[in-house]
């Protein structure tokens, strides 16, 4: 594992990280060429996103005359139920969707990884206590629990959602944790440090949780891609009033102003969806090639 | 695990004094007790979203009684108690346990819209249009995703694992929503292969329900088109976890030396590798089901589609509380139960889990 | 008067092999290279001759038993001079076998009892069910009568028979999985018995058991078998012929006597004189020093030479040829360039 730690002196730790956290990686996810190709994917849309809006101020000039076109030089991806620019709505439409998923993700990490791994270590009544409460909150289905709360609460900004989607999607994730902890737990090198007494907190902090940060890592980018679901979800149904321009909001609008049946809006319509779709793919593909880097066993060896 | 397994041979151990210890411990009377508990904070929940939060919904109803009828307080809180089935009079602990009362008794409350209607005689018609059309599309796509998984396992590495594992990453990181919106604008609107507006609703006017021809037809061909999303954004993950499964089961010892015993190819790819790969799918099944009908909200909304899912949206869009609360709580019985099912059928399938207490 | 049976020559011609391997080599391909596991093995297996081959994990021994049942992987590239089985029905060419017929051959002719018995069975199936569809793969439908047959085994195993059958693989502990295997192994009535580390990983009195059932086998049932095992106690015990197996070769061939009395090599006189003087299991086979080469980059010359106390110069250089000790029809060969010179300590 390339994060494994075996020698203890700082410096070596220091060198071990930086390798494990910025030369490996680079080198295995060039070896994985979807991993690559989705890496690229992501970080291209990362660029757009938050950088893009600066370069393309967003078009508020309605043109009647220019309703639904197709891609031309003027508009290199059309034009929109009332004539305004479909590029530039992009370009300034993946930033919003951007930090709530990620601020969700965060929340759904911070809440899942301490008490995932907690559960696992401690085992018994708290392991019970943890699971049990993480199996019923699993349970209850996401989608009509946040449409139920989005009915009675407004969201009215950024925070408040990603606040709502981080609190009620981690016991999945919570799971994974835990069982990965759990068969970290029985690997030699802890059962050795239990053996010399060399107390919890280092077990915990410095046994386990390196050996976790690559899993927590994917698991951070897999709890962002059901944000992005569970959230574009709400926004599409018109759920969330977020106000300005997202790509949910645009697949909302081609749905309330009903664009999906209009043959020529199919221009329109295909921009948000392919920027999500995208943004979904690569971050997926790119989890899988961070497992290799994580997991050496899961390395193709043909 | 393997020398805990080893050492001791298990069965039996039948001391009374831990009688009422292992009845805690048996699988299946621990799962129906979370079950239970699941369902009580569910209630709960629904019942405390519409009841405390800050708009509440109740007040928001009888506000709007009062302006728009001109009632007077009394007889607008009068009309909202026997629509919520909820005594406004009485403090909120004793409103619970009313409410409580009220569930077991099977009365969820009176829609606020369609003229009082119950939402139980709602759910009675909404709710068997989306088990079939999940049911169906559950059934299709695990059966295809275990099947497909299970070639691409025995064929790995050609060209042909390689397209269907591409095809199958793909799909599963696809939104349903999303799925469903381009299977609308393709199948429907852009190459106009299917009647998308003759397909909306659950049946065609005039079609009653069963055993005949028409009726199965109309059913599954107003069902087509969700059936699709949900098959189509399910088998790719389905693939991935059969392929994956049926790999290590085919690096078993226990396959090995079925070869070695001389049994015939299609005993071993069924009962030794696929019976075996397929197990760990189950786990997975109870969480697909919950996702599936969750998910059913948006997807039937999309596609006008009068399931359970539909009426939910409709609810919540018209501020129609008690349909939403008796819904979502429907919702979530379904799902609760179905992980049941799922789990009792994992129960019957793997020996190893059916002696009480050898939990591993 | 067996002993004297079965330390005649394998060239006797008067006798009929069930089993003629000559120049039998496989290799892995891996990425860094192909794995030369088993390298031009040759041997006849006389009809109730029981074959031990012994050597450090890491010598091929497995792949032996492997290649025997045309059970290797598909990475495995399989080359064989001549590899023929004689039965009743007359003669099976397994080099050359269709898929049907090793199907049909297998556990019918030879069963293979693997090292890892303890994951040897389908978990979701019960015992019975796997005497039953191995039964039904070779053509036996009488339900009654395979049930019949199968306790009787399970008594031979000294298992309690009825529980046993109706139990599931996860209710049997490891010894008694390992019996239930020799037991399903022997349902068939094969000819021979292949037995890849019968004991290892058992404990100490279990591996008693599994000895002394393998003892009576032998005496009771017109049987062959090979044991492939680092233990050469077991070898000592139940053999009646031993080959050392060195990185994939027979480097000695020869009967128990010869070999574990007047060993001519000086891996086997290193082995055995890494056994402890009790027949207890043995871990490490510390009297020889390293560790056994990388197949898939040999030494040059005699690959032992690297371990060898006794090596010179020559040895890194010079192949060794395979020669007969002492009269030409002895069946003991050793394959060293210096085994006239070397006297090794005998055993006693």
């Amino acid at each position: 594992m390339s994060v494994q730690l075996q020698k203890s002196q700082p410096l070596e730790l220091t060198k071990q990280y930086l390798t494990a956290i910025f030369v490996n990686p680079i080198r295995y996810i060039a070896r994985n060429r979807a991993g690559f190709v989705g890496c690229c994917v992501l970080t291209f849309l990362l660029l757009l996103s938050f950088i893009g809006p600066y370069l393309v101020p967003l078009d508020t000039q309605a043109r009647i005359d220019k309703i639904y076109s197709p891609p031309s030089w003027d508009h290199p991806l059309g034009t929109d139920s009332e004539g305004k620019d479909v590029l530039s709505q992009i370009v300034n439409g993946g930033r919003d969707v951007l930090i709530v998923a990620f601020l969700s993700g965060l929340i759904t990490t911070l809440i899942a990884a301490p008490l995932g791994a907690i559960s696992a270590f401690f085992g018994g009544k708290v392991d019970a206590l943890i699971t049990t409460v993480a199996d019923i909150v699993l349970t209850i289905p996401q989608i009509p629990l946040l449409l139920v709360i989005a009915a009675v609460i407004r969201f009215n900004n950024v925070y408040m959602l990603a606040f709502i989607l981080g609190i009620t999607s981690w016991p999945g994730l919570l799971r994974a944790v835990r069982s990965q902890v759990l068969s970290i737990k029985e690997k030699d090198y802890v059962e050795a440090a239990r053996l010399l007494d060399l107390g919890t907190g280092h077990i915990i902090f410095r046994e386990i949780l390196p050996n976790m940060m690559g899993y927590v890592a994917i698991a951070f980018i897999l709890a962002t891609t059901a944000a992005v679901y569970a959230q574009v979800g709400l926004i599409l149904f018109g759920l969330v009033p977020l106000s300005g321009h997202n790509w949910g909001v645009m697949i909302n609008l081609a749905w309330v102003r009903g664009a999906i049946f209009f043959k020529d809006s199919i221009w329109y319509i295909m921009a948000p969806v392919t920027a999500i779709v995208l943004f979904q793919w690569s971050m997926v593909t790119f989890t899988r090639s961070l497992e290799e880097i994580f997991n050496p066993s899961l390395r193709s060896g043909d | 695990m393997a020398q805990a397994a080893t050492q001791q041979p298990q069965m039996g151990g039948s001391s009374p004094r831990n009688r009422a210890a292992r009845w805690a411990k048996n699988p299946i009377v621990r799962r129906l007790g979370k079950a239970v508990l699941t369902i009580f904070i569910a209630v709960t929940l629904s019942f405390f979203l519409i009841r405390l939060m800050p708009s509440n919904p109740i007040q928001v109803y009888i506000t709007q009684l009062i302006s728009t009828f001109g009632l007077s307080y009394q007889e607008a809180s009068n009309m909202a108690s026997s629509l919520f089935s909820i005594d406004l009079d009485r403090p909120v602990v004793l409103q619970y346990v009313d409410y409580l009362a009220n569930l077991a008794k099977g009365q969820l409350g009176k829609s606020l819209i369609s003229n009082g209607t119950p939402v139980t005689a709602m759910i009675g018609e909404f709710l068997p249009w989306t088990l079939f059309s999940v049911g169906t599309a559950l059934f299709i796509s695990f059966t295809l995703g275990t099947l497909l998984g299970m070639t691409m396992a025995y064929k790995r590495g050609t060209p042909l694992d390689h397209a269907l594992t591409t095809f199958a990453s793909i799909m599963s990181s696809i939104p349903n929503y999303i799925v469903a919106i381009l299977v609308l604008i393709f199948l429907g609107v852009q190459w106009k292969l299917v009647p998308v507006t003759a397909m909306r609703g659950s049946l065609s006017p005039g079609v009653v329900p069963g055993f005949t021809w028409e009726f199965f037809s109309d059913a599954f061909f107003h069902a087509f088109m969700p059936i699709l999303t949900y098959v189509l954004t399910t088998v790719g993950n389905w693939m991935l976890m059969m392929k994956n499964s049926t790999l290590s089961a085919l690096g078993e010892d226990y396959v090995t030396v079925a070869r070695a015993r001389g049994l015939r190819d299609r005993t071993i790819t069924l009962s030794y590798v696929g019976r075996n790969a397929i197990l760990p799918l189950f786990t997975n099944l109870a969480i697909s089901i919950g996702f599936i009908i969750g998910g059913a909200a948006l997807i039937e909304t999309i596609f006008v589609y009068k399931g359970i899912g539909w009426i939910l949206l409709t609810s919540i869009n018209q501020r129609d509380y008690p349909v939403m609360q008796g819904v979502f709580l429907c919702i979530t019985v379904s799902v609760v139960l179905s992980n049941l099912l799922a789990e009792i059928l994992y129960s019957r399938l793997d020996p190893r889990i059916r002696v009480p207490g050898s939990d591993n | 008067m067996r002993e004297s049976a079965a330390v005649t020559p394998a060239t006797k011609p008067d006798i009929r092999p069930l089993l003629r391997v000559e120049n039998l080599n496989v290799q892995y391909r891996t990425r860094r290279g192909p794995v030369k596991s088993v390298r031009d093995v040759s041997f006849e297996l006389l009809p109730r001759e029981n074959l031990a081959v012994i050597g450090e994990s890491g010598s091929g021994k497995s792949t032996l038993g492997l290649a025997l049942t045309r059970l290797l992987p598909r990475s495995a590239q399989f080359t064989a001079g001549k590899m023929e089985y004689w039965g009743d029905t007359g003669r099976l060419n397994l080099a050359e076998a269709s898929k049907e017929a090793l199907r049909r051959w297998r556990w019918q002719e030879v069963a293979i009892v693997f090292q890892a018995a303890l994951s040897a069975f389908n978990p979701v199936l019960t015992i019975s069910d796997q005497f039953m569809d191995t039964a039904k793969a070779h053509g036996h439908r009488d339900q009654a009568k395979i049930r019949q047959r199968a306790l009787e085994l399970l008594e031979l195993v000294q298992l309690d028979p009825k529980r046993v059958l109706d139990a599931y693989p996860h209710e049997l502990s490891g010894g008694m999985r390992q019996r239930v295997l020799i037991a399903l192994a022997l349902i068939l009535n094969p000819k021979i018995l292949i037995l890849d580390e019968p004991t290892t990983a058992l404990d100490i009195l279990t591996q008693r058991i599994i000895i002394d059932l393998l003892r009576k086998l032998k005496e009771d049932l017109d049987l062959s078998m090979i044991f492939i095992s680092h233990d050469l106690s077991l070898a000592a015990e139940l053999a009646d012929r031993v080959a050392t197996m060195y990185a994939g070769e027979f480097v000695e061939f020869g009967s128990v006597e010869e070999t574990f009395y007047q060993p001519k090599h000086p891996y086997t006189a290193g082995l055995i004189h890494g056994v402890p003087r009790v027949n207890a299991e043995l871990e490490n086979l510390t009297s020889i020093p390293g560790s056994p080469p990388d197949l898939i980059d040999l030494p040059t010359g005699c690959k032992f030479h690297e371990r060898c106390p006794h090596a010179r110069k020559m040895c890194r250089t010079q192949v060794p040829v395979k020669e007969t000790v002492g009269h030409p029809g002895s069946g003991h060969i050793v394959s060293c360039l210096r085994w006239r010179e070397i006297k090794h300590a005998a055993n006693h």
